[in-house]
This record gives C-alpha cells, sequence and structure tokens, in this order.
C-alpha cells in the first residue's frame, strides 16, 4: 500500500511573516540552516499538520478545514519556538536545530489554551442572569460583550483574531487573522481580562433594579453600556443610582454634560461620575483591575455618548494589522 | 527501451477530466496502473479523484494501492449519502481498519455521530461486504456506540441471549431509536453470531462485574490498541509524531531547552 505523510498537506507553504519562517532564513543566512536540513525541518512540520488534521477534522474532503488545520500547526509551532527562544533568532536557530519540531508546537498550544478556555468559558457563561424570585416575568439573560466583542471570541476558537489592539470595548473589528506573534497573544490576553473586568463589574450592580428597568436592557444593542449610561445619567440629574431612564434623560443629561464651545465632556461632571463608580467598587471590595477596568469603562461611555465613533485603544498594539 | 508513456499528471488529470467518458476511460486504461496511480494522486480535489477511479472497471486495485487517507477524503465527500457503497466494497481490510482508525475517533476518543454515519453507510453495501467490514469493526467500540440506545428487557432477554436466540426484532431488546434499530437489523442480517457476540458485550454476559464498568474498561482498552496500531503505522510511514504528543502540555515555569552548539564549540 503506499503511504504518504503529507498526502492531505499538499501545496502548503510556510507563512513567510511568521516566526518561524525568519527563523529559518536567519538560519540559512548564518550558514547554519542548509536547503536540505531547511526541507527536512519543513517536512516535519508537514508530518505535524498531517497528524493533527487526522486526529481533529471529521469530513477530510473539507478544504477549508484541512487549511485551518495547517495553519494552527504552523501558527503554534511557530508562536512554541518565539517563547522558547524570547524572540532571540540566533537562539531560534539553534534551539530548532536542537529540540524536536513537536516541542515547539507543546509550548504554543500550552500558551494558546489558557486563552482559548477563557474565551469559551466568557462566550457561554458571561451574562448576567434575572434574580431568582423575578423569574415568574421571563426575563432574558443580559449578555456581557457586545457583539464585535462576540465575533473576536469566537474568531478566537478557530485560532485567530479580529483585533490588532486590546480596547476597552471592541468596536470595530478586522477579518480574522491568525495571531501568529507573542504579541497578539498578549493584545489577546488583555483583552480577554477587560471583557472579564467588565462581568465583574456588572455584577457589582444592584442586579434586582437592572431586571425592572422598561425597556429591558436585553433587547439593547450594548446593554452594559446602556445601564452604564442610564446609571450615570441619574447620578448626575437626580443623585440617585437608578437605571431606569425617561425618554429626555439622556439629552439632559449630554447637555449637562457636554462644553459645545469647547467641543469636549467638563472635567467637573465627568471626575465626579468616575470618583461615584471607584468608590462603589471600593467599597463592593472588587480587586483594582476591576476597578481600573471600570474607570476606564465609564470613561469610553461618557465619550460614546458624545462621539459615537470613539473609542479607547489601550495596551499593546501590533503594527502588522 | 521501455514504452511507458510520459505522463506529466496534473496536466494528464485535467485533461482527463475534460474528456467525454468514452475517450477518458480509453486514455487513462492505455497507462500502466504505476501511472494510472500517479494522475489520481496528484488530483488533490476529492470529488475529481472519485471520477477518475471509475474511468476503470473494477477500481479495486487502484484504491488498495493509493493512500488510505486520500481514499477517506474521497469517502467523505459520499458519507450520508448512501453512495459510499459503490466504493467501499473496493477497500482492502487493513484499509478498512486503518480508516476506522482515523474516521470514529476525534481528539483520541470515540466520535459517536460519525460512528453512526459509518455504520449507516455500511448497512447500505451488500451483505457479504457488511459482514466482512463487521468482523473488521472492533466489537467494543460497536457495543460502545450502542449501549445507552439499547435495553435488553428482563431475565428472559438475558437468558435468550445466553441461549444465543435472539433475534432485533424480539420484544426482550428495546431499541431507543430508529437509527439504533437499523444497524442492530443490519448486523443481524449480515452475520447473526456477531449479534449475539455484540450483544453479550453490551451486556457483560458471562462477566462478572457491572456491564457499565466492564464496557468502559473494554472501550480503554480498545483505545489503547487503536493507539498502538496508529503509531506502528506512522512509524512505518516515518511520521514519529504521535496523537498523545499533540495532546501534551508543557510547563511553561520549567521549560528546558536544548541548544545546538556544534558550530560554537567548532569555534
Amino acid at each position: 500500500m503506499q503511504k504518504s505523510k503529507y498526502s492531505l498537506v499538499a501545496e502548503t507553504t510556510i507563512d513567510g511573516q511568521s516566526f518561524l519562517a525568519r527563523t529559518l532564513v536567519h538560519g540559512d543566512s548564518l550558514g547554519k540552516i542548509d536547503t536540505e536540513q531547511s526541507e527536512i525541518l519543513s517536512e516535519d512540520i508537514a508530518a505535524l499538520a498531517h497528524k493533527m488534521i487526522t486526529m481533529k477534522v471529521d469530513d477530510l474532503s473539507n478544504q477549508s478545514e484541512l487549511r485551518k488545520q495547517i495553519e494552527t500547526s504552523y501558527t503554534l509551532t511557530s508562536l512554541g519556538l518565539e517563547y522558547g527562544s524570547k524572540g532571540n533568532l540566533d537562539k531560534a536557530v539553534n534551539v530548532l536545530l536542537a529540540n524536536p519540531i513537536v516541542k515547539f508546537f507543546q509550548i504554543g498550544n500550552t500558551l494558546t489554551d489558557e486563552l482559548l478556555t477563557k474565551a469559551s468559558e466568557i462566550l457561554a457563561n458571561a451574562f448576567v442572569h434575572p434574580p431568582e424570585h423575578l423569574e415568574y416575568l421571563d426575563l432574558d439573560s443580559i449578555r456581557i460583550y457586545n457583539h464585535a466583542e462576540a465575533e473576536f471570541l469566537n474568531a478566537l476558537v478557530s485560532f485567530t483574531t479580529t483585533i490588532s489592539n486590546a480596547q476597552v470595548v471592541i468596536t470595530n473589528n478586522h477579518l480574522p487573522q491568525s495571531f501568529n506573534t507573542l504579541s497578539n497573544l498578549e493584545i489577546i490576553r488583555q483583552q480577554l481580562e477587560y471583557i472579564e473586568a467588565r462581568w465583574k463589574y456588572v455584577q457589582a450592580l444592584p442586579l434586582d433594579e437592572i431586571f425592572t428597568v422598561d425597556p429591558p436592557l436585553s433587547i439593547e444593542i450594548d446593554p452594559i453600556q446602556k445601564l452604564s449610561l442610564n446609571l450615570m445619567a441619574n447620578l448626575t440629574l437626580y443623585f440617585q443610582p437608578d437605571f431606569q431612564i425617561e425618554p429626555d434623560t439622556l439629552d439632559d443629561f449630554k447637555d449637562i454634560l457636554y462644553d459645545d464651545e469647547v467641543g469636549e465632556i467638563r472635567s467637573t461632571p465627568r471626575q465626579r461620575l468616575l470618583d461615584w463608580i471607584e468608590n462603589y467598587l471600593i467599597e463592593d471590595n472588587r480587586t483594582e483591575e476591576v476597578i481600573k477596568y471600570a474607570v476606564l469603562y465609564w470613561n469610553a461611555c461618557l465619550e460614546s455618548l458624545v462621539n459615537p465613533e470613539f473609542n479607547i485603544v489601550e495596551g499593546v498594539s501590533n503594527p502588522d494589522y | 527501451m521501455s514504452n511507458r508513456k510520459l505522463v506529466i499528471p496534473q496536466s494528464k488529470a485535467r485533461e482527463l477530466l475534460s474528456l467525454p467518458t468514452r475517450k477518458a476511460e480509453q486514455l487513462f486504461q492505455s497507462y500502466d496502473k504505476e501511472q494510472q496511480l500517479e494522475i489520481i494522486r496528484a488530483t488533490r480535489n476529492p470529488k475529481q479523484r472519485e471520477e477518475l477511479y471509475y474511468l476503470v472497471p473494477d477500481c479495486t486495485e487502484l484504491i488498495q494501492d493509493s493512500p488510505t487517507e486520500d481514499v477517506l477524503q474521497v469517502l467523505d465527500t459520499l458519507l450520508g449519502t448512501g453512495l459510499a457503497c459503490g466504493l467501499l466494497p473496493c477497500l482492502s481490510n487493513e484499509q478498512f481498519e486503518e480508516i476506522m482508525d482515523i474516521a470514529v475517533w476525534r481528539d483520541g476518543k470515540l466520535d459517536e455521530r460519525s460512528l453512526s454515519l459509518w455504520l449507516f453507510e455500511l448497512s447500505e453495501c451488500e451483505r457479504d461486504d457488511l459482514s466482512r467490514f463487521l468482523n473488521q469493526l472492533d466489537l467494543r467500540i460497536l457495543a460502545g456506540l450502542l449501549r445507552n440506545r439499547i435495553k435488553l428487557k428482563g431475565t428472559l432477554g438475558a437468558m435468550m441471549l445466553e441461549e444465543g436466540i435472539l433475534d432485533p426484532n424480539s420484544p426482550n431488546i428495546e431499541c431507543k431509536d430508529d437509527q439504533a434499530k437499523a444497524i442492530l437489523n443490519a448486523i443481524w442480517e449480515a452475520d447473526d453470531t456477531l449479534f449475539i457476540q455484540l450483544l453479550r458485550e453490551m451486556f457483560a454476559i458471562d462477566k462478572e462485574a457491572d456491564p457499565e464498568k466492564e464496557l468502559d474498561m473494554a472501550l480503554e482498552k480498545a483505545k489503547a490498541e487503536r493507539a498502538e496500531r496508529i503509531k506502528a503505522r506512522d512509524l512505518e510511514a516515518g511520521i514519529q509524531i504521535t496523537e498523545a504528543d499533540l495532546q501534551q502540555k508543557v510547563d511553561l515555569d520549567s521549560l528546558e531547552l536544548a541548544e545546538d552548539k556544534k558550530e560554537d564549540a567548532e569555534k
């Protein structure tokens, strides 16, 4: 019987921008990785991808599934090599030649597994549910993440990302792309922490009142932003921590908040609100990360009220995108 | 001097697929088997590869000499339609076992959905072929698939099974779904001895331990045996990475990687 290691990985090339590809080129320029050695390494990676396919894909005729597994194999191997060499190309050449290729895959797999597990958990569980005593009202749960964030979380499960920066609230996605560098992973880690912090911030709010708002918050495009702005508007206009607003309340709030002449938010009402949420969460014994995030989040909500295009970009960004 | 025609597989495949069937058959059959296999292997689209197999009156040899994963790719395009039974009888026993080791396991675990799909496809085959394949299938896996879907009722049922006089239509057998019933029927029609063996495996007749535990242990054993078979096949093909390797995690805090110091030492 004919055997072929790579029959399912035919005509695949390594992404030239990946750390793995750059290591091969660097090794060549140092004279440490010759053509024959480069071919052996490529064959080893192809064999790894082949094993991944037979292990993971339930329909081998699905070409896009095959491509996805091949890309994942390369991506994880490249990430593992970057991590194992601390991003140093000289060291990368040395460790690549001295260790089996599967070792780097295992490192990459370990690095991403934690993030992907967290992403899956957020996707499945990041909701606030109506309290038991309101069950008779048959209310819908409220999702913590918005539509763009749902796309981001779903993309992660396929080893791709839709963001190039960590954002307090994701408002714009790009097309899913492989995350093939450690800096991509860092951006993803920070983004997941932001969404988790938002989840904890919402859990600190009086949930009974959230579920008695009319019309229900669950029908809003971004319910968490809406409930946060409602709370801020009531605090500013009526000094009451309430989530229910009247039809004109947000416009009145905007009038107080926004200085038309200067074209920006007045610092005093803004600071008063940010101090309020900070103190509220301190009293509720929330962690420093949650408090810091909630303040950033409230600021982002205020900015989006006066400028819908606004979005705070935080943390490292990736210039490749 | 050899009479072998010079063939460029990719372009020849394209030409064959563009010709009317009769002309394509004549041309394809004018090549020797090795050339035919080269043309098939060079065709990466599984639907087109399937068309090429049909250009000879009996494609058994071509199928059996093709890489198993390539054949499985073709069969996957037909799975669930009942049409795979045209190609399935061409598989050798060894090939069928290899295909089952890939197709009905996912991430090292038994994939019951795939197994059900395959059993449906197999049940469309002639009874002789089905019997041959069933004898290649690990009974423990079949038992694992059906265990929560089939119930043996009462002491009488157990006694009848012990005597080997049960059939799928017996009132002592209760199937929870139509597919389970169809699978049992197909197995019984193809091989009644195997049918009784399967039920004995499922309900741990002749064994003292709890049937659930017995079956779990049997499935674990089947899993280990499958891993060994795959490892042996892969080693033969020069692949040293195992499924266990791909699932293994590392301790990132105590990571130690060897470094190639060849050149440094030379200096």
